[in-house]
C-alpha cells in the first residue's frame, strides 16, 4: 500500500509536574507549520521576533490541558483561536510557561526523531534507480580537463 | 424507524481527530433501535476532512460536551445525516 503523505490529526498527552497534563498535536501539517511560522514575525515586517518564537510554537502544538484557575476549575482552551490561546498562555506564571514550553520542545524533538527514523526506514525500501549512476558504479575513470 | 428519544442542539461539530471537519446547525440526535441517528444542517464543511475516518460528532450541552463516533455519514444538499454509535462523553 502506498504511503500516505498526509498528517493524521493525532494527539499525545504529556505529563507535567503536580499531576497536570497537556494534550498536544503529535505532528503539524504543513499548513499548521506555516501558520506557526507566520505568527513569529513582527507585524507587517519580514523579521522574526525572537520573543514570539516560543509562544508561537506552544500555540501551534497545544490543544488542551488540565490547568485550573483560582476557582479550581479547568481553564478551557480547547478550540480557542491562536490569538485567544496566546492571551491565555501569556497569563501563566513564568516558570509554569517554561515547563510547558520545555515539554513541548521535547515532544517536538521526539517527533522529529521518529519522523527521521521513518524516512530512513523507507529509504532502504526504495527500488527506483538513481537519476544518474554513481561514480562507484562506473567503469570509466573520472578525468578533469 | 421510530425514535425512542432525541436530543436537539443549536450547533454541533464533526471532527476528524482534533480538526474540525464540519459545523452543523439545527442538529437532532435520535435514539433508534440500533444506535443513534444524526440529522443536521451543514453550515460549513471541509470535504477532505469529511472523507477521512474516524469521525466523531460533538455537541455541547449544559454540563459539557457529548461525543458520538460516526459510523457512516451522508452530506448532500446542505444537510447531514449520520449513523452514530454509543455516546462516549
Amino acid at each position: 500500500m502506498p504511503r500516505s503523505r498526509f498528517v493524521r490529526p493525532e494527539t499525545d498527552t504529556i505529563k507535567l509536574s503536580e499531576g497536570d497534563t497537556i494534550t498536544v498535536r503529535r505532528r503539524l501539517t504543513v499548513g499548521e507549520r506555516r501558520a506557526m511560522y507566520a505568527r513569529m514575525y513582527k507585524p507587517d515586517t519580514t523579521k522574526v521576533d525572537p520573543l514570539r518564537v516560543e509562544s508561537s510554537t506552544v500555540v501551534a502544538y497545544l490543544l488542551d490541558w488540565s490547568f485550573v484557575g483560582d476557582d479550581g476549575r479547568k481553564v478551557p482552551i480547547e478550540d480557542l483561536s491562536p490569538a485567544d490561546l496566546t492571551v491565555v498562555i501569556d497569563g501563566l506564571e513564568a516558570d509554569d510557561f517554561r515547563e510547558l514550553a520545555d515539554a513541548i520542545g521535547e515532544h517536538i524533538g521526539r517527533m522529529d526523531a521518529e519522523r527521521t527514523a521513518e524516512k530512513n526506514g523507507q529509504a532502504g525500501e526504495i527500488k527506483s534507480s538513481p537519476i544518474s549512476p554513481s561514480l562507484g558504479s562506473t567503469d570509466g575513470v573520472l578525468t578533469t580537463s | 424507524m421510530h425514535g425512542i428519544g432525541a436530543f436537539t442542539f443549536a450547533t454541533g461539530r464533526i471532527r476528524w481527530g482534533y480538526q474540525g471537519a464540519a459545523t452543523l446547525t439545527a442538529c437532532r440526535v435520535e435514539r433508534v433501535e440500533d444506535g443513534w441517528r444524526l440529522y443536521g444542517t451543514v453550515a460549513d464543511a471541509h470535504p477532505y476532512r469529511l472523507a477521512q475516518r474516524p469521525l466523531t460528532f460533538e455537541a455541547t450541552h449544559t454540563r459539557g460536551v457529548w461525543s458520538w463516533p460516526i459510523l457512516d455519514l451522508t452530506v448532500a444538499a446542505g444537510t447531514c445525516t449520520a449513523s452514530l454509535s454509543s455516546r462516549k462523553g
